[in-house]
């Protein structure tokens, strides 16, 4: 990776039994470098801390289903039916740029 | 499903508002239209998290629990005409579409759009899917550059239920 002026070195104090353990892994998960490793290890951990901040936690997908889907439909249509088209709209608008900022305003 | 049949299906992507406001809507002309023909709707990563995202915040508007709309949410994700695209554990999906954020930068760049609206063309492209939007001001505002240099086409719902695609 070349460096321009927006970048910004880093020295990271860790101890040996940390190194060893990162040298062993970082050729099999094919990584060119620790440097690589560790900003891909950062980025992911952001990532999973801002859907924290979106959803409350990492997604779990339910592994069983108390609703067929039809059924889950027609709750979910009339749960959403008790606010006015406009307040959805907003929600959808707020929600969409709270996500963008999480999500995609940063590397 | 023989390969006749499946070249036979249209994918169709809905941006988040048209799933909040027109597809959970009660009586929807266009999941009337969904429904009854060959399309199946294809739901990423990152557009899953925006719907929950706003589930999320409906469920305070409300005053249910988060846990219940989001449970909804998932089971009707098992309906025969909708296509998660994603195999691996939902957050490593998330990350592995979220880390090509220089590209969707590129891509809002060149064609003059937000970037929040990047990763819906790009599923776009990949799907060969329709784009159903009502957001006039950025996608659809700009769909003839869109779909002159990447083929994909973005209607409106009322455009698409006018239609016979």
């Amino acid at each position: 990776m070349s460096s321009t002026q927006e970048d910004i070195i880093w020295t990271i104090k860790i101890n040996k039994r940390m190194d060893e353990a990162v040298q062993k892994v970082l050729y099999q998960l094919g990584y060119k470098s620790k440097a690589e490793f560790t900003r891909e290890a950062i980025r992911e951990f952001l990532i999973r801390r801002k859907l924290f901040s979106l959803l409350g936690g990492d997604v779990f997908i339910p592994r069983s289903f108390e609703y067929t889907p039809e059924n889950a439909l027609n709750t979910l249509i009339t749960q959403l039916e008790k606010l006015s088209s406009d307040a959805l709209k907003e929600e959808v608008e707020t929600a969409r740029t709270e996500v963008e900022k999480e999500l995609l305003d940063d590397g | 499903m023989d390969k006749h049949r499946k070249s036979e299906i249209q994918s169709v992507i809905f941006d988040c508002n048209v799933w909040i406001t027109d597809f959970f809507k009660k009586e929807s002309g266009l999941r009337n239209r969904i429904t009854h023909n060959k399309y199946q709707v294809i739901l990423t990563s990152y557009m899953i998290v925006e719907i929950l995202r706003v589930l999320k915040r409906l469920s305070t508007r409300l005053s249910i629990s988060y846990t219940e709309l989001e449970t909804r949410f998932w089971e009707i994700c098992s309906l025969k005409y909708i296509k998660t695209d994603f195999k691996e554990l939902f957050t490593e999906s998330l990350i592995s579409e979220v880390r090509r954020i220089p590209e969707f930068r590129i891509i809002a760049k060149i064609l003059d759009l937000e970037v929040k609206d990047v990763p819906y063309l790009v599923a776009a492209f990949q799907h060969t899917a329709i784009l159903i939007t009502n957001d006039l001001r950025s996608l659809v505002g700009k769909r003839n550059r869109i779909e002159k240099n990447l083929g994909i086409k973005i209607r409106t719902s009322t455009e698409f239920l006018a239609s016979d695609i």
